[in-house]
């Protein structure tokens, strides 16, 4: 249906070019707190967004009907802006036609899950909760996500994938604990098993202790990773680091980081499956971004690679960094004296130059002392670099998929690390 | 959409509900992003849709559609009614019981003078052409980024309690940046985010092209600028920065649902919790928290929230104590208030409304004061333009802010230009160490248009404003490790 829409709209254009985006949300998320369901909610949602080109001048519009009166009107407002925008100076057209291998990311049973069998199911965590004398709250999205391009040189892309994300937080009198997961299918979520591992670490951390702010080895688990180098990936852009805006400025070729440290870009991999093209349809390759340490390359888009002689890469959302074998309780057993983060929040930049960013602990800051948890602390402010993190690596330990919500429903694959050094700059009061 | 939305509140007043309401909403927007010389976003959209909140046996359903018809309403109704009967067999003992409200029967419509979607796009672009341009000229700036929002929001809100309300809200918003390359070093200086519910008449006011090169040349002075050490310091903030500063640590912890739990899983729980109120000393005697829905210009000036509950004003903070939150009307009961402040907003059709920040501010001083004269009365200090980096903890104590601009104040003038100030603080430290204001010359209404809260994340508006105030012995230091 998409496609045929996409080639009518195509041949009604006035436009030079002519792109037609969808993005198409069938989802269902049941929010619970409290122990009970708070919302429960069905979103069926499809935005068409068509892009129109005079020459270099470019406009787009949008609307989220399906009838297509109220398509051909969006583009007939698209062609209209765009004979009034400005000329871009840095315009490109749109790709040539290129096959993209399709990645099977869809499994129906995950959209067969009704909200029904979502509320018996919880049913069974919430009086799991009761009897512990605990409280949850969390949220357990399932359903699906269509994304497609079509434009006017021929070039398709379109994506189909299922989703289920499921994450818990448990909260004792003065403890917390989380967890999250995220698949493509629903037959891998053990819901019991998530609940056990956030409440395992709320009954861990009862009665937390005051900890002194300081630098101290850390332990930082999958969840709170990912969300940390979202700032470092945010900085991976060739243009910034050629206008002197990044830390990556003249840094290709050098070796930043521990040599434990691989980062990049795969959307075949087998351990995260990613959507295989970028937002404007661009095919998503293999990407090395940090190989053992050394920056590799960037992110460059199609206007910056031809103007630098570059290859472009596209625009990916979902990055992986490599992972070890040790488990997180073993990682533990290496540590004399240091604290294990669950989940950052907050994080923010303070310097982006030098990626320093700032963010606070929740939901499981834990002591190390002699190779064993002692005891829950309150929970800190930190303001450390994610490049030290980096760089400070000793060990890696077991990673997982972490979901981050975008514009495609995909996750980063993260592992734990153990890291000599991070700076905690002050506390709080739980 | 009047018959349809009343359409559908038939339809669920025979299936033996204990509540429903409909909201048809229809969206519209512009949004323009020019880098450098080049228009990078020229979009129009367009978003219509309905959505039906059913509360059945004590607990909800909610579903939307974006076909707005007949046929669809009775689909959807029955489909938000199912779900609230699945959410009813994972309620335990609670039931949701709503506060009560007057049905009303209204319209409501934002004032304004010049309609924004009747300005040409090619204005629009040639005016951020125009900064760029200006901004571009000046040395060691590399990039320029600005930006024009504009958004018209239709609504028919109807409730099986048989209120109808018509609302239009229009909004405006233009903002802009420059990046400074040089001394081994980056830095921006942004004219930030000054939206309001008016029309274009408020952008023409803004001085957008007035204050490009200003803007652009204290980028590139923060080039040179000194770092602070680490030292305990008088502050004077500007409008602009503590509309932030409110928002995160006023703002947030006095949503009642975040209070009671609702959101522990992201958006996090708060420390002023029920047993503080009325007793609780949350800032100096000075300091007086006001929130308003009935603010003109205010992002959150709707004429009635998203549940039909009509705008209000109110305290939360009066001469420092602790007096109140922000509620809907699911949560206001479980605390024994009979009636919701009209705090419940979604950000689009197929949104459930949730508990949000209002309009809110801190009043200005009732004693004559300029800037100036807070500054004179510092020693020792750090003068802070704007809004910079920002983080708080999920219970809304610990806090870290930047800002855009940064002065020392040395025995009471502000003297030499510094970058990379942050301050720590903990919330009620923070707002008892308050002892100076300006006057009500010197307030300033500021805006949030990208308010981050829920699950999956909503984005809501709100106007947060100040006076220019004074803190004594706040924790200073520099952004860099």
């Amino acid at each position: 249906m998409k496609e045929v829409i996409a080639e009518k709209i195509i041949k009604e254009s006035s436009g030079d070019e002519t792109v037609v985006y969808f993005m198409s949300y069938n989802r269902h998320y049941t929010r619970f707190a409290e122990n009970r369901i708070t919302q429960n909610m069905a979103r069926d949602v499809t935005e068409i967004n068509i892009e129109v080109h005079f020459g270099t001048r470019k406009g787009s519009a949008a609307t989220t009907s399906l009838n297509y009166e109220d398509i051909k009107n969006t583009l007939k407002r698209a062609e209209q802006i765009a004979r009034h925008a400005p000329e871009d100076p840095e315009y490109v057209p749109p790709l040539e036609p290129v096959k993209i291998k399709n990645i099977e990311r869809f499994y129906e049973e995950t959209l067969n899950l009704t909200p029904e069998n979502k509320a018996l199911s919880l049913r069974k965590v919430f009086s799991s909760a009761s009897r512990h004398g605990v409280k949850v709250a969390g949220l357990y999205t399932n359903g699906e996500r269509e994304f497609a391009v079509y434009n006017s040189r021929g070039h398709e892309a379109y994506h189909k994938s299922s989703e289920v994300s499921f994450s818990i937080t448990v909260q004792g009198e003065n403890s917390s604990g989380y967890t999250a997961f995220f698949d493509e299918n629903i037959e891998r979520l053990d819901l019991e098993k998530e609940y056990e591992r956030a409440f395992k670490k709320q009954e861990l951390g009862k009665n937390p202790k005051e900890v002194e702010p300081g630098i101290y080895k850390v332990i930082i688990e999958p969840v709170a990773l990912s969300n940390l180098l979202l700032f470092l990936y945010m900085q991976m852009d060739a243009r910034a680091a050629d206008e002197g805006r990044s830390f990556f400025s003249g840094k290709i070729g050098e070796k930043i980081f521990n040599e434990l440290v691989n980062l990049y870009i795969d959307p075949y991999s087998k351990v995260n499956p990613a959507i295989p093209f970028d937002g404007e349809g661009f095919p998503l390759g293999y990407i090395n971004l940090i190989d053992r340490g050394v920056v590799k390359s960037l992110i460059c888009d199609r206007y910056w690679a031809k103007k630098t002689g570059r290859k472009p890469t596209g625009r990916p959302f979902f990055f992986n960094m490599d992972d070890g074998q040790i488990d997180v309780e073993d990682l533990i057993k290496e540590v004399d004296r240091g604290i294990l983060v669950t989940r950052f929040w907050y994080i923010r930049y303070v310097d982006q130059k030098s990626i320093t960013v700032t963010g606070m602990t929740r939901d499981g800051t834990f002591m190390i002392e002699d190779g064993k948890i002692a005891y829950g602390t309150k929970n800190m402010r930190f303001n450390e670099s994610v490049v030290n993190v980096l760089k400070n690596v000793l060990k890696l330990g077991k990673g997982k998929r972490v979901g981050v919500e975008y514009w495609g429903s995909g996750a980063n694959y993260i592992p734990t690390v153990l890291v000599s050094e991070f700076n905690f700059s002050s506390k709080t009061k739980f | 959409m009047k018959e349809l939305a009343l359409y559908a509140m038939e339809i669920l007043k025979g299936r033996g509900v204990d509540y429903a309401d409909i909201r048809i909403t229809r969206y519209n927007y512009e949004s323009f992003i020019v880098q450098d010389l080049s228009p990078k976003l020229v979009n129009v959209e367009e978003t219509y849709g309905f959505g039906i909140r059913v509360l059945y046996d004590g607990a909800w359903g909610f579903a939307s559609s974006s076909r707005v018809d007949k046929k669809e309403i009775e689909k959807i109704a029955k489909r938000a009614l199912d779900i609230a009967k699945s959410s009813s067999m994972a309620r335990g003992d609670f039931r949701v019981k709503l506060a009560s409200e007057p049905v009303h029967v209204d319209k409501y419509l934002t004032p304004i003078e010049i309609d924004p979607f009747s300005i040409p796009v090619e204005e629009k672009l040639n005016l951020l052409l125009k900064i760029n341009e200006t901004m571009l000229k000046v040395k060691e700036i590399v990039k320029a980024i600005s930006r024009m929002q504009f958004r018209r929001r239709e609504q028919i809100f109807a409730s099986t309690e048989d209120s109808l309300i018509e609302t239009i809200i229009y909004t405006s918003n233009a903002s802009y940046t420059a990046f400074a390359v040089g001394n081994n070093d980056t830095q921006t200086r942004s004219f930030q985010d000054y939206p309001l519910n008016a029309g274009y008449e408020h952008i023409k006011k803004l001085g957008l092209i007035e204050n490009a090169e200003r803007i652009a040349e204290e980028a590139r002075m923060k080039l040179y600028a000194e770092e602070p050490d680490e030292e305990v310091l008088d502050l004077v903030l500007d409008p602009a920065h503590l509309s932030l500063t409110i928002h995160e640590s006023v703002g947030h912890p006095t949503e009642l649902d975040r209070v009671l739990g609702y959101e522990a899983n992201f958006a996090g729980r708060s420390f002023a919790t029920p047993e503080k109120l009325g007793k609780f000393r949350y800032g100096s005697p000075l300091v007086n928290f006001i929130a308003d829905n009935t603010l003109p210009g205010g992002l959150a000036t709707t004429g009635y929230d998203d549940e039909g509950v009509e705008c209000q004003k109110w305290y939360i903070v009066k001469e420092g104590i602790l007096v109140g939150y922000s509620t809907t009307r699911e949560v206001a009961p479980l605390i024994g208030e009979v009636r919701s402040r009209g705090s419940a907003r979604a950000d689009n059709f197929y949104s459930f409304p949730i508990n949000r920040i209002p309009n809110l501010y801190l009043a200005p001083g009732n004693e004559k004061a300029t800037p100036e004269e807070l500054i004179q009365d510092v020693k020792r200090g750090i003068y802070i333009e704007g809004r910079g980096s920002y983080s708080i903890d999920q219970m809304r104590l610990n806090f870290q802010f930047g800002g855009d601009l940064f002065y020392r104040i040395e025995n009471g003038k502000k003297t030499k230009m510094l970058k990379n100030v942050i301050y720590q603080s903990i919330t009620p430290e923070f707002w008892n160490s308050l002892d100076g204001l300006t006057d009500e010359r010197f307030w300033e209404p500021r805006g949030f248009l990208t308010c981050g809260k829920g699950e999956p994340i909503q984005l809501a508006q709100m106007t947060n404003g100040a006076p220019y105030a004074r803190f004594r012995k706040i924790r200073t230091g520099r952004g860099r490790r």
